[in-house]
């Protein structure tokens, strides 16, 4: 649900940054979401859907890379993903640890003319 | 026609609600402050658990608190009359707190108290991506809502730094499996404080109360510990 407001925040950048470079049309944007971020792909997909009608990027594809959950394991250092939802270190079994990626929400690229 | 070209722009979308809630935790650290959010789904008891709080440790303790809700004041009014700051806001159709609402009730309390709670709105998935500011993530499951909640939501668990099971009183009328949910919580929250309780019968009451007094004494005695 929160979504919307999400999208509506990419999309502000998105149409900002193409203005800065001179151009008209938005063709891509490419997204890089965490598994841990609370975001649905799905959601921003429909959103995306909604907000971009009558806009520069009206019709424009958008690229969802998926980013794995990794945590560094307090007792070993190894880095590892997570057997979802159970977050134990796939090489010495200790539990947790220090997630150090899975959370973004981040717009990573633009394709434009 | 002109060529497509790719603009890399790698800007986390969550960035400015980040910079607020570093705002918002700087502002607690100067006033010796200790905030801790609140996260759960509807109805598992999150205005309750603050109801009792409120009314044993608030004569020890300056405590405020930050409502949210879709509408409705009605949480605010149940807090109030406690000694306590309380702040409600109504946040129409949003499903979450943000920064910047904590950082605006933050700016009506006089003076900040030692411990602030801030109930996030009844949600197990929205609540979990937004940094408030807080120094402590506090995620509820009551014994009707099943064990398996943990799995369900492993966002809003793994981020959490307590784990507060309610509704003890009712468990066994529930049937409601305490040794697969404490499974659950390790498997998910593994690095998490656990209380079990029923503020209705006060059992377990006393841990969580320890609990806030020792992180909120570690704050004013030594500043930013937590």
């Amino acid at each position: 649900m929160h979504e919307l407001g999400i999208m509506d925040s990419i999309l502000r950048t998105a149409f900002e940054r193409s203005e800065e470079a001179g151009a008209s049309r938005i063709h891509r944007i490419t997204l890089t979401i965490g598994s841990l971020s609370g975001v649905a792909p799905e959601a921003l997909e429909f959103a995306f859907g909604a907000l971009t009608v009558d806009t520069a990027a009206e019709g424009a594809t958008l690229d969802i890379r998926r980013n794995d959950v990794r945590i560094t394991c307090a007792v070993c250092g190894a880095e590892y993903v997570p057997e979802a939802p159970v977050a134990c270190c796939t090489v010495c079994g200790s539990p947790g640890g220090a997630i150090t990626t899975g959370r973004e929400i981040e717009l990573t690229s633009l394709e434009v003319s | 026609m002109t060529a497509t070209r790719t603009i890399e722009i790698h800007e986390a979308v969550l960035d400015k609600n980040r910079a607020i809630a570093e705002q918002n935790r700087a502002l607690l650290a100067t006033s010796n402050a200790l905030a801790i959010n609140l996260m759960s789904s509807p109805g598992s008891g999150k205005t309750s658990l603050l109801e009792r709080t409120l009314t044993e440790l608030s004569e020890a303790i300056s405590i405020g608190v930050i409502v949210g809700d879709l509408a409705t004041d009605n949480d605010g009014r149940r807090l109030g009359g406690r000694n306590a700051q309380v702040i409600q806001i109504t946040t129409g159709d949003i499903c979450h707190l943000d920064a910047s609402m904590v950082g605006t009730a933050l700016a009506s309390f006089d003076p900040v108290p030692n411990l602030v709670f801030i109930e996030n709105v009844g949600n197990m998935v929205c609540p979990a991506a937004f940094d408030l500011g807080e120094r402590v993530r506090v995620a509820l499951l009551s014994v009707t809502e099943g064990e398996d909640k943990p799995l369900k939501y492993p966002t809003l668990f793994r981020t959490a730094d307590a784990v507060i099971v309610t509704k003890l009183d009712i468990a066994e009328v529930c049937e409601f499996d305490a040794e697969a949910a404490r499974a659950n919580i390790v498997a998910t929250a593994p690095n998490a404080v656990t209380f079990w309780l029923s503020v209705r019968t006060g059992a377990g009451m006393e841990a969580w109360y320890q609990w806030l007094r020792d992180h909120v004494g570690e704050r004013t005695a030594h500043g930013d510990a937590i």
